[in-house]
């Protein structure tokens, strides 16, 4: 990858990698330091880097960094452990948007992280896999458990409100 | 030809079936299923397996729709709908039964919902610290910067050089003027003397003349004089004032600066004003100048055509070269380089690991 390429990912990539870092850890500044160090590593590795890989190798790394961090910090917490009903102050939640963003924290970490990939990315189950280190079958799995917990506590707020 | 026992039997009736064996192995088929009564069954069965290819109508076969499993699985169906795993057929099908159940629609919708959409408002703000610059262009602004560095120092010292020969300087003013604030006071008050170096009244003002001449007694002279160089002050013209009311007794000069006013001065012609304090003046002003420090005398290369300008401006720049350097705390060295085509000598040093600045209040 050339030196213009690799400016041209800055502009293509930065967003949508800040974005789903930050939907996946709630902490703008770390969200950036993570950036920050993704394409830090891009830039150590740019001559090995195809160009049309780098979004790839950008959101692969940004993940692995990610997840290195979460498990550091031990911030695990897992949908089932949740009472939904502790959430389910219909005051609190206007619209979907806000909805979904609560649903999305109450997933686990990885499945937020395969339906983030998915929905804001457009990514399939084989890319997904391979940003996420996991099999093709069980991105999917994750991903159908994941729609159903995020239906589920839609439907339990829905029926509140 | 082989021999049909009951461990090879299901090649020769596959044959059979297709057609593929001769009248021999026919009649020596015959003999083997007569011998061999259940098996003749199972060749009615094999025979009876030729499948016809359905045409997949499926609004007009809606029977078989009951075998896909949506009433048990639909969440896993509602999933695979908004993910696009369905395929064409199953997608159909589902579509039919959802229509079909006007409940599980509603659940349907609940999936539906949970498909995220990226927020584009969220952005990273700070894209100019991830991105690079190019190392040719950063060896080409290194090479500016230091091109850019030595001529900036040139310029300063061509400004430098040229605030000394610019008498209308900021600074010196304020030395001479504060050196000039003398008054001078004579013991006898008729005979003030005054160098030629003043222009009088008399050369000036004749018409207040009569007036001074009247009452030199009562004459008081207070001088201001403009100019920074004192030592040419035959050609100047001072500024001074003299007040016939009072007996001449004290004169003051007040300050002496290298303005081209002429302020006319009234005196009378019997009084002279000597100016013991304006060699002083003179002799500070070098004083003042960096080039002091260098050992040069701004008059030796700004007077006599004969001393040439370029070793004096090298001298300075090679001062103030190894003043940087010292500061920097590094060995600088000024290279000279001569290019034949221009006929010029061109000076400069590295700047490398070198930066200016300058604190903004």
């Amino acid at each position: 990858m050339k030196l213009e390429e690799y400016n041209i990912s800055v502009d293509q990539h930065s967003d949508g990698v800040f974005r789903f870092i930050l939907k996946n850890i709630k902490d703008e500044d770390k969200a950036r330091d993570i950036v920050q160090d993704s394409f830090e590593k891009l830039w150590r590795n740019v001559d090995s880097v195809n160009f049309l890989k780098v979004k790839s190798y950008l959101y692969t790394t940004a993940y692995r960094t990610m997840i290195d961090l979460i498990r550091r910090e031990k911030r695990k917490e897992d949908f089932d452990q949740v009472d939904v009903s502790a959430y389910s102050h219909s005051q609190h939640y206007t619209d979907l948007k806000e909805i979904l963003d609560y649903a999305l924290e109450r997933l686990s970490d990885i499945q937020r992280s395969v339906v983030l990939l998915r929905d804001y990315e457009g990514y399939n189950y084989q890319e997904i896999a391979e940003i996420t280190d996991l099999s093709e079958s069980q991105v999917k799995v994750y991903i159908y458990r994941a729609r159903k917990k995020m239906k589920e506590y839609i439907g339990h707020l829905e029926s509140v409100i | 030809m082989t021999i049909i026992t009951r461990n090879n039997y299901e090649e020769f009736f596959l044959d059979y079936i297709e057609g593929e064996i001769d009248a021999k192995e026919e009649a020596a088929l015959r003999v083997f299923l007569i011998k061999n009564p259940d098996l003749k069954k199972e060749l009615d069965e094999m025979m009876g397996m030729n499948l016809v290819c359905e045409k997949s109508h499926v609004r007009n076969e809606s029977s078989s729709l009951k075998e896909i499993p949506f009433q048990v699985n639909f969440d896993d169906f509602c999933v695979a709908h908004i993910e696009g795993d369905l395929s064409s057929y199953e997608e159909t099908a589902f579509e039919d039964f959802i229509t079909s159940h006007p409940k599980k629609e509603k659940e349907l919708k609940l999936y539906r919902k949970t498909k995220l959409e990226a927020d584009t408002s969220i952005i990273f703000t700070n894209k100019k610290s991830l991105k690079r610059k190019n190392k040719t262009a950063l060896f080409r602004q290194f090479v500016f910067t230091s091109l850019a560095t030595a001529a900036s120092i040139a310029i300063l010292f061509s400004v430098w050089i040229t605030e000394i020969e610019n008498p209308s300087s900021n600074l010196e003013p304020e030395l001479v003027s504060h050196n000039t604030s003398i008054q001078i006071a004579t013991p006898d008050s008729t005979k003030v003397r005054i160098p030629k170096d003043i222009e009088t009244v008399e050369n000036i003002d004749k018409h207040k003349k009569p007036e001074k001449t009247k009452d030199p007694t009562k004459t008081k002279i207070k001088g201001k004089i403009l100019n920074k160089q004192i030592n040419k002050m035959d050609a100047l013209p001072i500024k001074a004032e003299v007040s016939p009311k009072e007996p001449i007794n004290k004169i003051e000069v007040k300050q002496l600066l290298a303005n081209s006013t002429i302020v006319p001065i009234e005196i009378s012609q019997q009084t002279l004003i000597e100016l013991p304090e304006t060699k002083q003046i003179i002799q500070k002003i070098p004083q003042s100048t960096g080039l002091a420090m260098l050992g040069i005398s701004w008059k030796e290369s700004k007077g006599e055509k004969d001393v040439k300008e370029t070793p004096t401006l090298l001298k300075i720049a090679s001062y103030g070269v190894s003043q940087i350097g010292k500061l920097a705390g590094k060995k600088i060295n000024l290279e000279k380089k001569y290019d034949p085509k221009t006929d010029k000598t061109r000076v400069a040093f590295n700047t490398y690991g070198i930066g200016f600045s300058a604190p903004v209040k």
